[in-house]
């Protein structure tokens, strides 16, 4: 079966007043159905940009993509968990997170059912009915993550979810959103700065480099399913992180040496 | 944790009254021109007896809100129709920028001339300040939205009317508040300036009738019932934002 996602030499480059600025550079990329991909680079490497084209928030300047359709799917093709949240704040959050399946057209009924259930499994429970300036960076992120799945989407596109959050909550988000995409092995892309989340989530990774801005090589992580905490004790492990660090260093100090200017 | 003690909204006038009280009665302050808060009080009851104030104000009050709907309506479709529709903007935004500076009393007299003397042309007069105030405070609105929340508005599946309704007007409904507010300020404002220029009722005709007949008292208890008015008008809306608007953090009142 042909892939799920596929990018073919891709590349968008942002109007700028000091010119065109290139911010994702002939990317050609396969993502498989039920995989869960990772992309990986240092900051400016053009991960969100990725995304958004993924996601046709953003048209690429050329190249193309295509997401394979599933035979009579009526769900949305993607949901996005943003970066930056990006929840309505005039929105509580069963609200927000029903928002897509009210543009749906879903009666109240099964949206609040959609909603309330989401709202239990992100351990939102009491802060239903508070709006997103009531809460903690890392509750509007899980409310994110909760919109994005209320749209049950064939592709789940996740920017950097847990970057906001500390280290204790984040390995618990992690473990509960394997445990969810367990589930129904949907189609994932995950962005992240973090070598070792994106080994314990991931089944492939995708380091981004800075100069050009493009998909520099790409790791099986090989660790069986469903994933153990304990795993990130495992030499493989660990193996893998470093084989991946001496890989990413190097971008790390090109972007730090002023990844904005022309090459 | 001790909440922060917060100055009723009642202090800061009641401190200058009393400063004003002391200094007049001290005799520092000309008592003719400036007589003692306590000594207007009484005054009150004359001004309703023999200057029927309270004709005034319904006056006043009366053009003002239909001056406010006049200015509210068109101004807050216009903001939006410039601040979504990128030519429309182009278009008109030169004119809106160049006549939102001209004091609009200037006016007066030329529509006066167009519209005839009489109501209509005072209240078109009193009007057009608070529509300029609430298109550009309307379309500085739309132009403010959050790119990402379009963006998250599209890829959540909002199109057309759901998108205006259920993303656009929300996201702008506060700043189309506080056009609103400094819209209905100006408004009376301007139907004060109208009335004193030109009218045989309300408040500001009351003001220069107190001039033209030397009643000092007069004229101050008609600047404390337009600045009642001024305060009754901000709050009220302050509450109305409130209720209708509860995610939002009450951003003006002062903390
Ligand atoms: N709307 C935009 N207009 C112009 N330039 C942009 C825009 N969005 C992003 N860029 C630029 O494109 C490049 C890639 O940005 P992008 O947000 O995709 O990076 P990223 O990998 O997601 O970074 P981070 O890890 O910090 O989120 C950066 O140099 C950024 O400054
Ligand atoms: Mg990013």
């Amino acid at each position: 079966m042909s892939p799920k996602i596929q990018l073919g030499q891709v590349s968008k480059a942002y109007e700028t007043p000091q010119g065109p600025l290139l911010a994702v550079e002939d990317v050609t990329l396969a993502v498989e159905e039920g995989e869960f991909f990772a992309l990986l680079g240092p900051s400016g490497c053009g991960k969100s940009t990725l995304l958004r084209l993924i996601a046709r928030l953003l048209r690429p300047t050329a190249g193309e993509i295509t997401i394979r359709r599933s035979t009579g799917a009526t769900r949305p093709q993607t949901a996005l968990v943003f970066q930056e949240y990006a929840l309505f704040p005039w929105r509580s959050v069963l609200d927000n997170i029903a928002f897509g399946l009210e543009m749906r057209r879903v009666p109240r009924g099964a949206r609040e059912q959609v909603a309330r259930e989401l709202v239990r499994r992100m351990g939102l429970q009491g802060f239903e009915d508070r709006y997103p300036h009531q809460l903690s960076g890392g509750m509007r992120q899980r409310v994110g993550i909760a919109r994005a799945l209320a749209q049950d989407p064939e592709v789940l596109l996740m920017d950097e979810p847990f970057a906001a959050v500390d280290a204790q909550t984040r390995t618990v988000l992690q473990e509960e959103l394997l445990r969810i995409w367990e589930e129904d092995k949907k189609t994932v892309v995950y962005v992240t700065h973090s070598i070792e989340e994106a080994i314990y989530l991931g089944d492939r990774i995708a380091l981004m480099s800075v100069r050009p801005r493009r998909v520099k090589e790409v790791f099986e992580v090989g660790l069986p399913r469903p994933r153990k905490l304990e795993m990130r004790g495992w030499p493989h492990f660990s193996a893998l992180a470093l084989k991946i660090w001496a890989s990413l260093r190097d971008e790390v100090e090109r972007g730090m040496r002023g990844g904005e200017s022309a090459p | 944790m001790r909440r922060r003690w917060r100055a009723p909204w009642w202090l800061s006038p009641l401190l200058v009254l009393a400063a004003w009280e002391a200094a007049s009665v001290a005799g520092w302050l000309r008592r003719d021109y400036f007589p003692p808060p306590s000594a207007l009080v009484g005054n009150y009851r004359a001004l309703v007896g023999e200057e029927e104030l309270l004709r005034h104000v319904g006056a006043t009050l009366g053009r003002l809100g239909v001056a406010f709907v006049l200015a509210a309506v068109p101004g807050v479709l216009l903001g939006l129709g410039m601040g979504l529709v990128r030519p429309a903007r182009l278009l008109l935004e030169p004119f809106v920028s160049g006549l939102y500076a001209i004091p609009k009393i200037a006016l007066l007299p030329l529509i006066m001339l167009v519209m005839g003397i009489g109501e209509p042309a005072l209240i078109v007069t009193a009007s057009i300040t608070a529509f300029f105030q609430i298109t550009v405070s309307t379309m500085a609105g739309v132009l403010q939205v959050e790119p990402v929340l379009l963006e998250a508005a599209r890829n959540y599946g909002a199109t057309g009317h759901r998108l205006f309704f259920r993303v656009i007007l929300p996201a702008v409904l506060p700043h189309i508040f506080t056009g609103l507010r400094l819209g209905l300020g100006l408004a009376l404002i301007l139907v004060i300036a109208v009335e004193i220029t030109a009218a045989q009722t309300g408040l500001g005709f009351l003001i220069w009738h107190a001039w033209q007949v030397f009643r000092v008292e007069h004229m101050y208890c008609t600047f404390g019932v337009i600045g009642a008015i001024g305060l009754a008008i901000t709050h009220g809306l302050e509450a109305l934002g409130a209720v209708l608007m509860p995610w939002r953090e009450a951003v003006w009142r002062p903390r």
